[in-house]
């Protein structure tokens, strides 16, 4: 790009010696800035320096006094300094911070947060990580409120807790990760404009209440929602057909009776979704209880089903299950590593009772972790010849352990596999350590 | 200079410094900023645009800055441009304190906000640098603390100065 000067360029430094050498009142001094480029200055230094900065004259103080803080993190361990902790909080609040951040461990006795965060009106995003009991006040108004993260909180007290998650009317983010809820037996979570929940709880809790606490969610504006965890508490949601997005994540392990009944309670919600991400253990929980096996809710609308969790087997009940459910189901991505354990492949018992996608809807499958052996290439193959609407197949290989030869062999035997439906592409995907870059090929 | 080929591609504008100098810059690189672009946007490209808040140096500096600036014709910037122009900017601003607070002011009225940012940087690195009284000295700050109240703003933030 051209630009031309009409005026030729000036020379500055020798312009500039003579211009200003006063210092008071001069308008070229930093003290006198406008106030919104002081604020932004004092911005890029660390708080300590900022702080120590501002002692070069009254009106930097004044500014620093006076700003906005934007974000303020405050990561500590209590220990014995439980005041000072909350002078931190209760400074930040004054200067209307709006989005703080809060991670507190070691406590020794008892702590609670300053009662004036609890009431801040600019406070637009709040992430509390703080392993112990949270003490509420009785005035709890967070009116600007837009993303909540709680952490490892205990808490307490029945009529106070829902009353903090109740009164959070610009909510658009809950994020409620290994809390506990005491011996808290029904708690009502609700927000109007709520957009995202996610809810993680794999600590047993330690309550006398051995049948954990029901939280109820009521969130008309839900779109999304995440629970991983292994029920040792019973979410219910009350939410509208908006929900469109669910991820739900457990383990097979100390499951009962009572977690399959709840795991079953809590898909049957989420009817609505059109994107679901299941841990294939859902259905190793739900074998508890096993005439919720024949009973299980029916998604009509979901297109895209991921499975996570441990290595799946084609030939095991409970994935049949599964994709029973899903009728129109259009794409399906399995994220670990799936295997045929059965020895004969022509078995017909094999993803039979067929299920309805395979024979309609579903037309892409990504397999993960491909290593070319026997046991992954027959379930390729059981695939390819199953589900006959079937466009595309995407194979993305196991890191290690390629080289040249076993490609070629690898492709030539996905090749000579017989496809149900013609035009079904196979893909190869693979990283290329050398290049580092993502290799693709259709056969 | 190739004047003619850029012509013929590109429209200008003539900016004018408070000291009547007068500077030809294309529109789309004048477009960094916001203030300008609002005043083309409002129709005053026909005349000269006048900058009564910046001299003729200092406008002179913004307008390499604009050049640097610019959005690329040819579509979305490299990571090897970005790099390039994130070395070009340090250089820019190592400058002695007076042209820096000069830079922060026309960034201020002309609502450039990388070049906010990267003059606001660079003050906060130097105050970063040096102890209060250098600060003082290298802005030109009049202290108006009496010593009494100094002493007792320092007591308060000891813990800043440990």
């Amino acid at each position: 790009m051209e630009t031309t000067c009409v005026i030729q360029k000036p020379q500055k430094k020798k312009q500039k010696l003579n211009e200003e050498e006063d210092i008071d009142g001069n308008s070229k001094s930093l003290g006198n800035l406008p106030e919104e480029i002081l604020r932004h200055i004092l911005s890029f230094l660390p708080t300590k320096d900022a702080v120590g900065t501002s002692l070069v004259s009254k009106r930097v103080l004044c500014v620093r006094d006076s700003s906005v803080i934007n974000r303020f993190t405050l990561c500590c361990d209590v220990l014995h300094d439980a005041s000072r902790v909350n002078t931190w909080i209760s400074a930040a609040v004054r200067h209307n911070v709006q989005m703080l951040d809060i991670k507190l461990d070691k406590f020794k006795g008892e702590f609670s947060l300053p009662y004036v965060l609890f009431t801040c009106k600019t406070l637009k995003s709040l992430h509390l990580c703080m392993p112990c009991m949270l003490k509420l006040p009785t005035a709890i108004c967070f009116s600007n409120l837009k993303i909540l993260t709680i952490k490892n909180v205990t808490f307490s007290d029945e009529c106070l807790t829902e009353k903090l998650f109740s009164d959070l009317p610009a909510l658009e983010e809950l994020q409620l990760h290994g809390c506990s809820w005491g011996d808290l037996k029904v708690v009502r979570i609700s927000v109007p404009n709520l957009h995202f929940l996610s809810v993680k709880d794999f600590e047993r809790p330690d309550s006398r209440n051995g049948k954990g606490c029901q939280v109820r969610i009521v969130g008309a504006r839900l779109e999304e929602f995440h629970y991983g965890g292994l029920m040792f508490n019973e979410y219910r949601l009350f939410v509208s057909f908006k929900l469109k997005k669910a991820k739900i994540g457990t383990r097979a392990k100390n499951t009962s009776e009572q977690s399959a009944h709840r795991m079953h309670k809590l898909l049957t919600r989420l009817s609505p979704v059109q994107f679901l991400i299941l841990s294939s253990d859902v259905v190793k929980v739900l074998i508890n209880a096993e005439e919720l096996l024949t009973n299980m809710p029916t998604f009509n609308n979901v297109k895209d089903l991921e499975l996570n969790g441990t290595p799946l087997d084609l030939d095991c009940e409970a994935l049949l299950e599964i994709l029973q459910c899903f009728p129109r189901l259009e794409n399906l991505k399995i994220l670990r590593e799936i295997n045929l354990s059965s020895s004969c492949e022509e078995d017909e018992r094999i993803l039979c009772p067929m299920p309805p996608c395979f024979l309609s809807h579903l037309k892409w499958i990504k397999v993960n972790c491909y290593n070319g052996d026997e046991k992954k290439l027959s379930v390729i193959k059981i695939f390819l010849k199953k589900a006959i609407a079937l466009e595309e197949v995407v194979i993305s290989l196991e890191n290690l352990g390629w080289n040249l030869e076993k490609q070629l062999k690898a492709c030539k035997q996905l090749m000579e596999l017989s496809r149900a439906s013609q035009n079904c592409k196979i893909v190869l995907e693979w990283h290329d350590y050398s290049t580092e870059k993502e290799c693709r090929i259709v056969l | 200079m190739s004047s003619t080929l850029c012509c013929s591609f590109a429209k200008n504008v003539t900016l004018r410094s408070s000291d009547g100098q007068t500077f030809e810059v294309e529109e789309a690189a004048a477009q960094v900023s916001q203030t300008i672009k609002r005043m083309i946007e409002d129709g005053c490209t026909g005349s000269v645009i006048p900058v009564p808040n910046l001299t003729g140096p200092v406008l002179a500096l913004v307008i390499e800055y604009f050049k640097k600036h610019s959005p690329p014709s040819d579509g979305c910037p490299t990571a090897l441009l970005e790099m390039e122009i994130k070395d070009w900017d340090a250089k820019f601003v190592a400058v002695d304190n007076d042209t820096l607070l000069d830079l922060t002011l026309a960034a201020h009225y002309l609502e450039i906000q990388g070049l906010l940012d990267l003059t606001c940087h660079r003050v906060a690195d130097i105050l970063n640098d040096n102890s209060v009284e250098k600060i003082r000295e290298i802005f030109h700050i009049k202290n108006d603390f009496t010593p009494e109240e100094e002493a007792e703003e320092r007591s308060k933030i000891q813990w800043a100065f440990e």
